[in-house]
């Protein structure tokens, strides 16, 4: 479904990704894991056409996303939950979710998709009137996610979705995650937690200094091999 | 106590026209973070465009006027804004500065820096008695307008699709292009309001002087910039409330200085909304910082 070919981006002249490969088939939930600056975020940008590669070549669907604005990307399929939620604070948690639909032709695709997040979400139901920024954690990263599936996307992204939660929060975030996986949904994750990511994840890619050090399957990857790729030797060493 | 309402009336009017002028500048603003000097320009442009066109009826020439000045302001968006709208805000400014430069020397060049009289419909520059108050008509032209604009912008952003948009966008941009908002079609937008909101203001001053300067979009502009300063930046609201404050304060010290100091009364007004600011630095509508539940 999506290519990421020998991509490398510059910030500045520091490079933030070098020469990175991955690739994602369609129904699958593939994950990144790495430390922080190892280029995660960066990957996810990239795909979305908020940053340029200056190497590589980055497909979905076989047509090129390079030099593709963000919100035709968006059109095109792709949908993010950015880290820390970025929902609109001021808007109500229905209009949060009428954006995310919004550039949709098929009206009654965007009623059926607002039924299907609310049925997947109860709890926002409650809170529609109600300012997003008035939710907790937990209700804004629903928020956050059913504002992208609002999108009827074909494949998903999640940056650092456990960012700031509580572990029962988590947990239930990532039910949902593996609900929408069985639901044929395409996710590429990214997570700083390896459990959760190898857990959730039918393959997996670890990132360090912009590079891939370690894929595979996440069933295949010991926490060892991924803790070694993840920190370099030295670091898995010490970390052990 | 008629003095007291003449003074309220007059107060209410200014504030309206502050009003138009600070939601121009402000709605740019919000999705931009531009801090639009050019706005100005629009002001003396819709003026210039009146006087052009007094030959026709004044419904088809407002009309027409409305159109061509929301036009100015998206191409100077086009042409002057769009390639900047990664860089910082001073370099903004400054290339807004540089369009008001640009503009005004544009008309000096075609119609010189003299004034010039603007023939106006007569029903303008008439008066309505009210209950012995003497209100003219250019005075509720311009209540009736603000309050028709004010609900037609409350009705556009909470109902509207590309208002629901431009809102996305004044809070986070770069979140509203990722959920498939046009970051192209909201900025132009964004500035065609600017420009109609600016040739309201330009009609209603013009009917006052019923005369066109260069440079008679100066004034307006920077009252309009306190005005948004005051009410808080980013916020229409508060742009729509600031403008009101000002007009008030404004209509205020005209009425309590006496004859001489009544020349200083912008220094005293501007004295004022410095101490606003000093009580209110966020501004006196401050977007309200919402606190997560846990």
């Amino acid at each position: 479904m999506i290519e990421v070919k020998d991509v490398r981006v510059l910030y500045g002249r520091a490079p933030a990704l070098q020469g990175v490969s991955i690739t994602v088939q369609e129904g699958e939930v593939v994950g990144i894991v790495g430390t922080n600056g190892a280029g995660k975020s960066t990957l996810l940008l990239s795909i979305l056409g908020v940053v340029n590669p200056v190497q590589g070549e980055i497909l979905f669907e076989g047509t090129t996303l390079l030099r593709v604005a963000p919100e035709d990307i968006v059109r095109k399929g792709v949908a993010l939950v950015p880290e820390r939620r970025h929902i609109f604070h001021g808007m109500t948690v229905q209009e949060n979710l009428k954006l995310g639909g919004l550039f949709r032709k098929d009206k009654a695709g965007e009623a059926a998709s607002m039924e299907y997040v609310l049925d997947l979400f109860p709890k926002l139901k409650q809170f529609l009137p109600n300012r997003a920024g008035c939710l907790s954690g937990g209700e804004q990263q629903m928020l956050a996610l059913g504002r992208a599936l609002m999108a009827n996307p074909r494949l998903l992204l999640l940056d650092e979705p456990s960012l700031g939660l509580g572990p029962l929060i988590c947990d239930r975030f990532f039910e949902d995650l593996l609900r929408l996986r069985d639901g044929g949904l395409t996710i590429l994750l990214v997570e700083q937690s390896v459990d959760r990511l190898l857990a959730a994840a039918d393959r997996a890619y670890v990132l360090r200094s912009g590079r891939v050090a370690l894929e595979g399957v996440a069933g295949s990857l010991s926490r060892a091999d991924v803790r070694a790729a993840y920190f370099g030797e030295q670091g898995a060493e010490t970390g052990s | 106590m008629t003095t007291f309402l003449q003074y309220f009336v007059d107060a209410v009017t200014l504030g309206c026209l502050f009003a138009l002028a600070a939601l121009g500048v402000g709605i740019v603003f919000g999705v931009m973070r531009l801090a639009n000097f050019a706005a100005g320009e629009f002001i003396m442009i819709g003026s210039y465009v009146m006087y052009l066109l007094a030959f026709l009826p004044w419904p088809i020439a407002w009309t027409l006027d409305l159109c061509l000045v929301a036009l100015v302001a998206v191409l100077t968006e086009r042409v002057a804004f769009r390639s900047l709208r990664r860089a910082d805000m001073s370099t903004l400014l400054i290339a807004s500065f540089a369009v008001s430069i640009f503009l005004q020397n544009l008309i000096v060049l075609i119609y010189g820096s003299r004034a010039r009289a603007v023939p106006l419909p007569a029903f303008v520059n008439q008066s309505i008695s009210v209950f012995g108050l003497q209100i003219q008509v250019v005075s509720l032209m311009t209540i009736l307008l603000t309050v028709v604009v004010l609900l037609a912008l409350v009705v556009f952003f909470k109902r509207a699709n590309l208002g629901l948009q431009m809102r996305a966008a004044a809070e986070d941009f770069r979140m509203a292009q990722l959920v498939g908002t046009r970051a192209n079609r909201v900025v132009a937008w964004a500035f065609a309001i600017s420009g109609v909101m600016a040739c309201f203001v330009s009609i209603l001053l013009t009917s006052r002087t019923s005369t066109v300067t260069p440079t008679m979009g100066l004034t307006p502009i920077l009252y309009a910039f306190v005005a948004v300063t005051i009410g808080g930046l980013g916020n229409l609201v508060g742009s729509a409330v600031g403008g009101f404050v000002v007009g008030f304060i404004t209509v205020a010290m005209q009425a309590v200085l006496p004859p001489s100091l009544s020349p200083y009364r912008d220094a005293f007004t501007f004295t004022a909304v410095i101490a606003i600011l000093i009580f209110r630095p966020q501004g006196l509508v401050s977007t309200v910082k919402i606190e997560e539940r846990v």
